[in-house]
């Protein structure tokens, strides 16, 4: 038990004489952590346990763990270059916040469909053009961003391909999130009698132009 | 907390992860977790890349059994995202849970204030019992010095110095959450008895 925490602060920190925490820690047989995905320890094949089943492994007697491989953390980001006549930005060359471009589109699809607001925003939350209501644009960039993310993480987990759009109802509105290409990120609030059909039929012919705009010059 | 009636030592417990941008939350529970992680990310687009090139946009979810006499525990860990413009999905997450961590890095002056802020609106939020996972602690130990300071920790609050990526480390944070946890819990049903 005297290796609980080998980083502890006497006193402060979780006691290591705890009979509640040595409870936790000392209890299990020594069972490797088997079922962990990436680089635990070495599970032995005859280990059969279902994954929910597993004993957890207190592992704090013995040896250190196998190295970690590095951490997402800790990997460098991967080095962009812009143009150079392009000032460097946060878009690396692309159409980078309150490009005109951008703010056209929205006009666009404006002009097509009855609309309350639109966001184009980078996959990553942060708000690239839009024409909304309310001043909120950091929220709703994010919530969009959220929309995509979820929306990826569901599609994949289904062998469904690649994300299209999510669209949430409510008793009167639609918030609608439509895949970008890879980076970005259409939202599109509409009012309750709003035609969806229409809708997706614009938009996603936007959402498309808006990727290869904002996939930058191949 | 369920705790089902026919086995009264087996608790699923309902934990966060939170904290501010790259402290360690999707590392937290990758290096924990039993079953992949569902994790949700994106790349980043803003300077934050020079920390690193992506960032969880909804949330990460991960599973831990831990064992110990008379306890059978399951931790259900959700991670959230570290940026505040998605505190929505802080209090998405943060419904019906049991305690939650709040991770920061020792190595960065600003996710160490960055954490206060959250920590802030966490206790506005919710009563519910927290513990600190102080990440990156071997190489920063004056950080981790100031830390109760900084944070404004009350008198009593635990903080764990941990390296995220090591899982023995870092199941010593959530063990002491989950320790906070079921002593919290004792707490509340004993207060009730009274």
């Amino acid at each position: 038990m005297d290796r609980l925490n080998p980083f502890a602060r006497p006193g402060r920190i979780l006691s290591p004489t705890s009979p509640s925490a040595s409870a936790y820690a000392s209890a299990s047989p020594p069972s490797p952590a088997a079922a962990l995905p990436g680089p635990a320890p070495e599970a032995p094949q005859d280990h059969v346990s279902p994954p929910a089943q597993v004993v957890e492994d207190q592992a704090l007697t013995t040896a250190p763990a196998a190295p970690e491989a590095p951490a997402p953390l800790a990997s460098a980001p991967e080095p962009v270059a812009a143009p150079a006549d392009v000032a460097p930005s946060p878009t690396h060359g692309r159409p980078g916040p309150d490009d005109p471009r951008l703010h056209e589109a929205i006009r666009e699809l404006r002009n097509e469909i009855d609309l309350v607001g639109v966001m184009i925003a980078t996959s990553d939350g942060l708000a690239l053009a839009y024409d909304l209501p309310s001043d909120d644009s950091l929220r709703i960039a994010a919530m969009a961003a959220t929309g995509l993310g979820l929306g990826r993480r569901l599609v994949d987990s289904f062998g469904h391909e690649s994300f299209q759009e999510q669209v949430t109802r409510g008793s009167d509105g639609y918030f609608v999130v439509y895949s970008a290409g890879r980076d970005a990120v259409l939202a599109v609030i509409a009012p309750a009698s709003c035609n969806l059909g229409m809708l997706h039929h614009q938009a996603r012919r936007l959402a498309t132009r808006l990727g290869a705009l904002l996939a930058g010059p191949s | 907390m369920q705790t089902p009636a026919s086995a009264a030592e087996s608790v699923t417990v309902k934990l966060l992860v939170t904290g501010p941008f790259s402290a360690g939350k999707t590392t937290l529970i990758s290096a924990l977790s039993e079953i992949p992680v569902v994790a949700t990310e994106a790349a980043v687009s803003d300077h934050t890349i020079v920390t690193k090139a992506n960032t969880t946009v909804t949330m990460d979810f991960g599973k831990l059994t831990v064992e110990g006499e008379g306890l059978h525990a399951e931790l259900l860990m959700f991670g959230t995202p570290g940026q505040d413009r998605f505190s929505f999905m802080w209090d998405v997450l943060a419904k019906g849970m049991d305690g939650y961590v709040l991770m920061v890095d020792l190595s960065s002056r600003e996710s160490v204030e960055e954490a206060g802020k959250i920590l802030r609106y966490f206790r506005e939020m919710s009563g519910a019992p927290f513990v600190v996972g102080a990440n990156r602690a071997l190489d920063n130990p004056d950080a981790l010095e100031s830390l109760d300071t900084d944070l404004a920790l009350q008198p009593g609050a635990v903080v764990v110095p941990c390296e995220a990526t090591d899982r023995d480390s870092a199941k010593q944070v959530v063990l002491a959450l989950l320790l906070e946890v079921l002593t919290f819990v004792e707490d509340e049903a004993s207060v009730g008895a009274e």
